[in-house]
């Protein structure tokens, strides 16, 4: 992966941008000072990705095959589904989001993270609170409100553990030696807010002291749109603006165009979350506000594309190479095409057939695996070699993660859409008896079962690299673990095995 | 925007107005809604679930249910043309709901008057037990857990509470637990089919056309509305 | 294009570069200020850290294409006026696929009474309410009222008819006040269905509650008064039955 990178003596010197008398950490104490939050943060969230795939299988198998496991209660279908999407979102797509978003503050920030400790803290308590609330989701104590499963006993470990990270999030960005601002970290900065107040005021509303009768519908619909768009949509556009032009070599074009870009985004997102429930039981206002403002969500939709493709346009042929890159290519794809996707649907001719359909659910793996998975994983692959000090032993699984993500992701949301959108037409057609209306669909869902396994399949790749980077690593860091490790050779930090 | 106070201010002001025009203004609006008197009945409607019905709500919940089955008719699309309901679902309708479970998806059928549309208790014990006893093909996963089974000994008799369906093997018997009574208690009460102000039950030859799709089972639903029962508008 | 390019060089890693020396001069302070196990890396991953792309990222300060921002004003106008087309009057009463809560009020099948009385209002607005006042309650020693009006209220509407048919002259009494005007007959102006409505309407309008009269009741009054000549008396009225 790194064997892509430029030579150094190609590069002219930046424009001055850093302020004088504010130099930063150099890069090594803050990728050091690091390395245990990242560390903790992106190893729970491999082996969540782990257990969320490995349910989001079984959970897809068995809507195709309903005698899969059918004599076990806790692995039926109505729970097994919401376990899976839990441990994604909170367990995957959360932790690597946290990881990923403290390593860029830092990073942009210029100054060495000095929270450490406290983190690595609240990172446990998260995985303990994810840990107690998928089994309770399995165990039957589900809220009943999507991706807000877990129970009242879960949920406040989650809600303690983001205000610790966030708090030291803030303080270590607080404290930063460059205070000229990148737009990767308006997004940063927003997603640490939103979440905590969206998060706490999905629970209080829905589960601490209920609102009645729809508005519960409606709070619901309005923090999945929130979670997945406003904490992790923005953490992987945050992601995707830093490593754009870090990894093609080329500025970011136009700095005012993304602020353009990020607030009509952000306001119209907020208010873009009700379009699942059009034609629902809510006054008919709520949705076609929603409509209204994803609609106009295309602006900043094309705003981004039209950002990134002046960015990359005569950039690097070396640095088209570069797997890093190529997720985070993938992801502002995968951002395009579900916005696009997002915007057909908002239109009522259209929810009339794709509302409550596959299709909601594969948009939504879609997102978390596609959109925010694909460039986690990448920043992942960037970071955590620089915190360890020690690359990734081998760059083909990273490529073959890659591939593995990349046909993954088609075959869930194509299936699933276009799967949707045929269950939908025939859902409309009085005529179709509903047994066999259900059984047309098993072919689409099998194929994202498929999906899902390629996924798996590349999750155990990336899992054989960190293995592997954390042995050498291991070695190179203490004499006393090579004797664990007898057959361990000391990695060459830096250079490719 | 290197403005870091200001930046915080819009951050805030993005959030604030979602939270005001998506959940504070429909709550005043229909956040205080409260049951209302049909006219033709006398009744409260919504009325409260009791006993079982209200545990079979657990129940429903803790299973998950809602990933498949939807709770809403909806005004667009075949809700109605399938005779899901013979109106559409209206909030009123969710008032006593812990919590409100519109559904995720639709692999099954919509549930929201099933206790018209199916209201055989024991079909719905061995649609519980084996989907595929009751509508060949279904893809629904069995629950067999609900229900403790027992092979019957040569020419001993089912117990009372056991399940009396047609399809069920003649050495088997069936009895329902607790969970799968309450279950379907709850199923039983999923009703939402009276005329209010804001649902008014479609005119006459909608209905009619209506009908001609309507599986037999449905025919209750159909049926023209006896009386107008129409609750004060606001 | 080609210009930015040049102008807006990102921050090349001649700057990380010059920042790892300045590393390599503190980082004996900075293993020997923390506890060894959870931030020092090896003397080998101080002097050879991984290559950096590129240093931090910049953008540039070139000016947003205006085109972009139309858009966003365009997609914005276009989500408006989707908004003021579908938005159910903001009511919460009013679900897709309805617009307003008139229109739900028009769906609902409406009792002959509940037509009857709307029409009586109507007539009721037009002809009546000069002299007894929207509200009912008339002017006071000039024109009796119809609201709580125990001429109103009887059992039968029987006098009410004929009063309307032929109108009144003289002194009367309602509810204990006495009044001495005239009252126009309405026998050639209005139907009997006109005059049933609006019987009907001040028989139930302003918290009157009294049985609805239906049309035929008129006609069957209208045909057997038809030789009456001139206004009734009060008196008259009163010698009558209120209902048959």
């Amino acid at each position: 992966m790194s064997a892509a990178s430029v030579p150094t003596s190609e590069r002219e010197p930046a424009p001055a941008t850093i302020p004088a008398g504010a130099a930063r950490d150099s890069v090594i104490e803050i990728d050091a000072s690091l390395r245990w939050p990242v560390l903790a943060l992106s190893l729970g969230s491999a082996l969540w990705l782990f257990v969320g795939l490995v349910f989001a299988i079984i959970g897809s198998i068995k809507l195709h095959a309903p005698g899969f496991f059918a004599d076990s209660v806790m692995l039926t279908a109505g729970r097994i589904r919401p376990a899976a999407m839990n441990a994604l979102v909170y367990g995957f797509a959360s932790q690597s989001a946290l990881a990923v978003l403290l390593w860029i503050l830092s990073r942009l920030g210029g100054n060495r993270f000095a929270y450490a400790l406290p983190v690595v803290i609240a990172t446990k308590l998260w995985n303990i609170g994810v840990l107690v609330g998928v089994w309770a989701i399995l165990a039957g104590a589900s809220t009943g409100f999507e991706l807000l499963e877990m129970p009242r006993y879960a949920s406040p470990l989650l809600f303690i553990a983001f205000v610790v990270i966030a708090l030291c999030a803030v303080a270590s960005f607080w404290a930063r030696r460059v205070r000229e601002l990148y737009p990767s970290q308006w997004f940063l900065l927003g997603s640490l807010f939103w979440f905590p107040w969206l998060y706490s005021a999905a629970n209080l509303l829905l589960v601490v002291n209920p609102v009645r009768g729809t508005m519960q519908a409606v709070v619901n619909a309005w923090y999945v749109n929130g979670l997945l768009g406003l904490w992790l949509g923005s953490v992987a556009l945050a992601v995707i603006f830093y490593f754009l032009p870090k990894l093609s070599g080329r500025p970011l074009f136009s700095a005012s165009a993304v602020a353009l870009g990020f607030w009509s985004w952000v306001v119209l997102t907020g208010f873009s979350g009700l379009t699942s429930l059009i034609g629902g039981p809510v006054p008919r206002w709520l949705p076609a506000l929603s409509t209204a403002a994803t609609l106009a969500s295309l602006a900043p939709l094309a705003t981004f594309a039209f950002v990134w493709y002046r960015t990359l346009a005569g950039g690097d042929a070396a640095a088209r190479g570069d797997t890093v890159l190529r997720f985070m290519l993938g992801a502002a794809v995968c951002f395009l095409i579900a916005g696009a996707v997002k915007i057909a649907l908002a239109f009522p001719q259209v929810a009339a057939v794709t509302n409550l359909t596959l299709m909601g659910a594969g948009l939504k793996f879609f997102v978390v695996l596609g959109f925010v998975g694909m460039a986690l994983l990448g920043g992942i692959y960037y970071i955590l070699p620089r915190v360890l000090g020690a690359d990734w032993p081998n760059a083909q699984l990273v490529r073959g993660h890659f591939l593995c993500t990349i046909i993954g992701v088609a075959l869930i949301f194509g299936p699933l859409a276009l799967g949707g959108i045929l269950q939908g037409i025939k859902i409309n057609n009085p005529g179709v008896e509903y047994a066999s209306l259900a059984r047309s669909l098993t072919p689409w869902i099998g194929l994202s079962s498929l999906g899902f396994l390629w996924l798996l399949a590349g999750q155990v790749l990336m899992f054989l690299n960190f293995v592997k980077l954390l042995r050498g690593w291991c070695a190179v860091q203490c004499s006393g673990c090579a004797t664990w490790f007898e057959e361990a050779r000391p990695v060459k930090v830096g250079g490719r095995p | 925007m290197n403005n870091g106070p200001l930046l915080f201010f819009g951050i805030l002001a993005a959030m604030v107005s979602s939270f005001w025009g998506l959940i504070l203004l429909p709550q005043i609006q229909i956040g205080r809604q409260q049951a209302v008197v049909l006219e033709d009945t006398g009744a409260y409607y919504p009325a409260v679930r009791a006993g079982q019905a209200s545990q079979g709500a657990e129940v429903y919940r803790s299973l998950g249910c809602a990933e498949c089955h939807s709770q809403q008719v909806r005004g667009l699309g075949g809700d109605l043309a399938r005779s899901w309901g013979r109106r559409i679902s209206v909030a009123q309708d969710y008032l006593h709901d812990q919590p409100v479970q519109l559904g995720l998806m639709r692999i099954g059928p919509d549930l929201t008057n099933v206790g018209v549309r199916r209201p055989d208790t024991d079909n719905l014990y061995a649609h519980l037990w084996n989907p595929r006893l009751v509508m060949a093909g279904s893809i629904m996963p069995r629950y067999p857990f609900l229900f403790e089974q027992r092979r019957l000994a040569n020419g001993e008799l089912r117990a009372a509470e056991a399940v009396k369906f047609m399809g069920l093997p003649e050495d088997l018997e069936i009895i329902p637990k607790p969970e799968a009574r309450q279950l379907v208690a709850y199923l039983l009460s999923l009703r939402a089919d009276n005329e209010l102000f804001e649902a008014p039950l479609p005119a006459a030859p909608k209905t009619a056309s209506v009908g001609t799709n309507a599986v037999a089972t449905n025919a209750s639903v159909v049926a023209p509305a006896p009386t107008n029962s129409i609750a004060p508008a606001k | 294009m080609s210009k930015h390019r040049h102008k807006h060089k990102p921050q090349g890693s001649g700057k990380s570069g010059a920042g790892q020396d300045a590393a390599g001069a503190s980082a004996p302070e900075t293993r020997a200020a923390r506890p060894a196990r959870w931030v020092t890396l090896s003397d080998e991953g101080l002097q050879a850290p991984l290559p950096e792309r590129g240093g931090e990222p910049v953008a540039t300060r070139t000016a947003v294409p205006v085109l972009l921002i139309a858009l966003l004003g365009l997609m914005l106008y276009l989500g408006d006026i989707y908004l003021m087309a579908n938005n159910g009057s903001f009511n919460g009463l009013v679900f897709y696929p309805y617009h307003s809560t008139n229109q739900l009020a028009d769906l609902h099948p409406k009792s002959e009474t509940q037509l009857a009385f709307e029409k009586g209002r109507r007539i009721y607005r037009a002809n009546c309410a000069a002299c007894h006042q929207e509200s009912g309650l008339g002017v006071a020693g000039q024109f009796p009222p119809l609201a709580g009006s125990d001429w109103v209220l009887t059992e039968g509407p029987n006098r009410l008819i004929r009063l309307v048919l032929n109108g009144l002259a003289g002194p009367i009494k309602v509810n204990g006040q006495s009044y001495n005007n005239v009252m126009v007959p309405w026998r050639d102006t209005l139907q009997d269905e006109d005059i049933a409505a609006v019987i009907t309407y001040t028989r139930s309008e302003w918290g009157n509650k009294a049985s609805a009269v239906p049309p035929a009741q008129v006609k069957k009054v209208r045909d057997a008064t038809k030789d009456k000549a001139g206004s009734w008396s009060a008196d008259d009225l009163l010698q009558l039955p209120h209902s048959d």
